[in-house]
């Protein structure tokens, strides 16, 4: 009874011996852009390979975190060898997705996965951008300046997915803001009225009808001021 | 877990069980039970003993962890993370001389599992620098490093770099020199490139046997650390330097190290970013240290919150 007893215990020891530890590798990847629209449906971060390393693949199990709102995002495996040198990745919301023109993101985040009010995204423990209020106009970004400590510059969003798709987009935060101020004001006016009649297509064309008139006007001044 | 296979057992074990079970009396299902928890480790200690050797790549606690690449696997590995679009395939690419078999070694090099089974290392590995799968901590520098995360971060093995995708003239003369471009945070030594200033510090160093040594200074220095006037070297452990510059470079790292080990009781993001240019999420900004250390990630961008935990 009791050798039976020591062999069942001694069996257990070759099942304790494997154990998941913490992961390897991945070390270069960088927070290099990130972008959020006015309501923060329309998000996305960019992760770039800083160094030209080829073998920066273990990604799996990396966090990318937000410092006010938490995990964003585990990656996974990235499918390839001698395959990232200089290369990105692309986390974004699925309204960021369904953009026609948009790149296709690697990974879908939810809507405000991070603070547009100011927030720091890391990625694993090797990398944090720490921003102030994001642009808010639809199409400029914060942009990592390539340096240590991290600084950000504002400039037009260029996402970059890993297949090396990129496009800029211009999001409105609101239907009439028609040049992407951030704001529907007097330049928006102007231009509502510089295409004043049948004008298909126009972006002033606020309802869609084929024609800039009252309607669209009314629109525009029920939208007036800075978008929130 | 890896797959397990049950083997049925041979018929003299089913002879000396059945001989056991009338003996003691044991009722047919405790003996069943104890068949399988003998047979099934004793199988799984034999798939060990043939794949141990594989790199694998481990998942963060609480994470499902990932099937364990193996050689033919490395090319065809497809899919990612549940739940999301797929990583393209088409960005493979090959830089020039690197293969497969580097990739082995690059997963081997950060192999930091644990195996309660396995040898210690850790008086080799205090020596020479590396993991020790037994007792789950790593040594660098002579230094003790209980953290797995910690242990990575440091990037003690450093990198694999393409010259022709390197577009920072700093870093290009860094390469030429063995030395650091301070504006993107990377060393370089022996063409490769390090994340860390301290593994960039190790790195220049010349790993020799103590014993070898003819100096009785300097055999005392690789003990206890310290520079030999006499021979014009300086001694980390076994780590030994010819430059009094690179060698005080290297003792300040060291000391750092041993600052960022005694952090890990308070927070391990904390001690990490020591090294990384991250910033600690709970903790900002950072604890005060050396400040020439770059990376702190709370550099100066617009209108940054502070938050400090509780």
């Amino acid at each position: 009874m009791r050798s039976s007893r020591i062999m069942c215990l001694a069996g257990l020891a070759p099942i304790a011996a494997i154990t998941a530890t913490a992961w390897a590798g991945g070390h270069t990847w960088r927070v290099n852009e990130v972008f959020g629209n006015n309501d923060g449906t329309i998000m996305f971060i960019e992760l770039k390979e800083c160094c030209g390393s080829p073998n920066e693949i273990g990604t799996s199990g990396a966090q990318v975190t937000s410092a006010d709102l938490g995990l964003i995002e585990t990656l996974g495996s990235l499918g390839c060898t001698n395959c990232t040198a200089n290369k990105h990745i692309l986390l974004a919301t699925q309204a960021f997705a369904d953009l026609p023109g948009a790149p296709a993101p690697d990974y879908i985040i939810s809507p405000n996965a991070f603070d547009r009010t100011g927030d720091g995204v890391t990625y694993s423990f090797y990398h944090t951008l720490n921003f102030g209020p994001v642009p808010s106009d639809g199409v400029n970004s914060f942009h990592w300046n390539g340096d240590v400590p991290a600084t950000v510059s504002i400039a037009a969003n260029s996402p970059t997915n890993f297949a090396g798709d990129t496009a800029s987009i211009a999001v409105r935060c609101h239907v009439a803001d028609t040049d992407f101020s951030g704001g529907v004001d007097v330049s928006d006016l102007l231009n509502l009225l510089a295409d004043w009649g049948p004008c298909g297509g126009c972006a002033t064309d606020l309802d869609g009808n084929g024609s800039v008139d009252v309607s669209d006007l009314l629109a525009l001044l029920a939208g007036w001021g800075p978008c929130p | 877990m890896p797959a397990q296979v049950v083997r049925p057992l041979t018929a003299a074990q089913r002879k000396t069980m059945s001989g056991r079970r009338r003996a003691t009396g044991r009722s047919r299902g405790a003996v069943g039970a104890c068949r399988a928890l003998i047979a099934l480790p004793l199988l799984a200690l034999s798939i060990l003993t043939c794949c141990s050797r594989e790199p694998v790549t481990e998942a963060r606690p609480g994470e499902p962890l990932p099937t364990a690449p193996e050689p033919a696997m490395l090319a065809s590995l497809g899919g990612d993370h549940a739940g999301n679009r797929p990583m393209s395939e088409s960005a493979s690419s090959a830089a020039p001389g690197l293969g497969d078999a580097e990739q082995i070694a690059h997963l081997a090099l950060h192999d930091i599992s644990i195996d309660p089974l396995a040898q210690c290392a850790c008086a080799d590995m205090r020596q020479a620098g590396g993991w020790c799968r037994r007792c789950g901590v790593g040594w660098l520098a002579g230094i003790r490093i209980p953290s797995a995360d910690l242990y990575i971060a440091l990037d003690s093995h450093g990198h694999q770099f393409v010259t022709l995708s390197v577009d920072c003239p700093s870093c290009l003369d860094a390469v030429s020199v063995d030395g650091h471009c301070d504006e993107h945070h990377r060393g370089f030594a022996s063409h490769r490139m390090y994340t860390s200033t301290l593994a960039w510090a190790v790195a220049r160093g010349r790993l020799i046997e103590p014993g070898s040594l003819n100096c009785d200074r300097c055999r005392t220095n690789a003990a206890r650390c310290g520079w030999c006037d006499t021979c014009a070297a300086g001694q980390v452990g076994s780590l030994r330097f010819g430059s009094i510059d690179v060698f005080s470079h290297a003792m300040r790292e060291r000391e750092r190290l041993v600052e960022s080990v005694r952090t890990l009781a308070q927070c391990e993001m904390c001690a990490i970013v020591m090294f990384t240019d991250a910033t600690c999420p709970r903790h900002r900004p950072l604890p005060s240290d050396d400040a020439t250390r770059t990376g702190r990630g709370d550099g100066p961008s617009a209108g940054v919150k502070v938050t400090t935990s509780p």
